[in-house]
């Protein structure tokens, strides 16, 4: 037979560990929207930072054609120059990339042929989250023509 | 984290000009209804700008505050932002 005094308690013990339960699955949830919106926030950080980077190389090439006034070794001593200096500058803030898991290459060719010059820079945006969820790279890549004394560029 | 997608907002065209990413981080910031209390702009071309915000900086002390850094990257120059907020 069931004691009826011990109704209250058991109801009052469920109550509790529902109520618990409750609290446990809100605190879960925060941690797992904290996280979430961390991870959102440094992708937005990265694509930020590969937009500026992928403005900048443009910015290179183009001043670079712009400069040489067709001038085929004119041209890639610029481009060269201005290259190495901006690959110099992004090396100097190296720990802060290193810091937000963000690694930056730049790949660049320039060639000479009879009729025309042609330099392709690639720039590489690589990041990883520093907790193994995600890794993820962005490419672009700069064509620049120089055809006799006209010029020709174009951008992908 | 969050703080730090607004900075990124600034638009490239005025990376250029030190002074108008300033203008338009404090613009950011307010409009966000941060309580910012120091901002610092490093840059190889105009050197090191610091604006401080004496409405908030007043009630503030070094452990109340916390440090987002930002770097913004031209074909000119790379600009370095350091901005000291205030927790709440």
């Amino acid at each position: 037979m069931i004691k009826t005094w011990l109704i209250p308690i058991v109801a009052s013990a469920i109550i509790m560990a529902s109520l618990l339960m409750v609290n446990l699955m809100a605190l879960t949830g925060s941690i797992f929207l904290e996280g979430f919106l961390e991870k959102k926030a440094k992708l937005v950080l990265v694509d930020s930072l590969a937009k500026d980077i992928f403005n900048a190389v443009d910015t290179i090439a183009e001043v670079s054609v712009h400069s040489s006034n067709g001038n085929f070794s004119e041209f890639m001593k610029i481009l060269g120059n201005k290259m190495e200096c901006f690959k110099e500058k992004i090396s100097r803030d190296e720990e802060y990339f290193n810091e937000h898991g963000i690694s930056i290459r730049f790949e660049y060719s320039i060639e000479a042929r009879e009729d025309e010059c042609l330099a392709e820079i690639t720039s590489m945006i690589y990041t990883k989250d520093l907790e193994g969820f995600f890794a993820f790279e962005q490419v672009h890549n700069t064509v620049k023509r120089l055809v006799s004394a006209t010029v020709n560029g174009s951008t992908g | 984290m969050a703080l730090k997608s607004i900075i990124t907002g600034v638009p490239i065209k005025n990376l250029g000009d030190a002074e108008a990413v300033l203008r338009e981080t404090i613009r950011i910031l307010n409009s966000n209804g941060v309580r910012w209390v120091e901002i610092e702009l490093l840059s190889d071309k105009n050197g090191r700008i610091t604006v401080e915000n004496s409405a908030v900086s007043n009630h503030a002390g070094e452990q109340d505050t916390r440090f987002i850094r930002i770097i913004r990257v031209s074909d000119e120059d790379t600009l370095r932002i350091v901005v000291s907020i205030k927790n709440d």
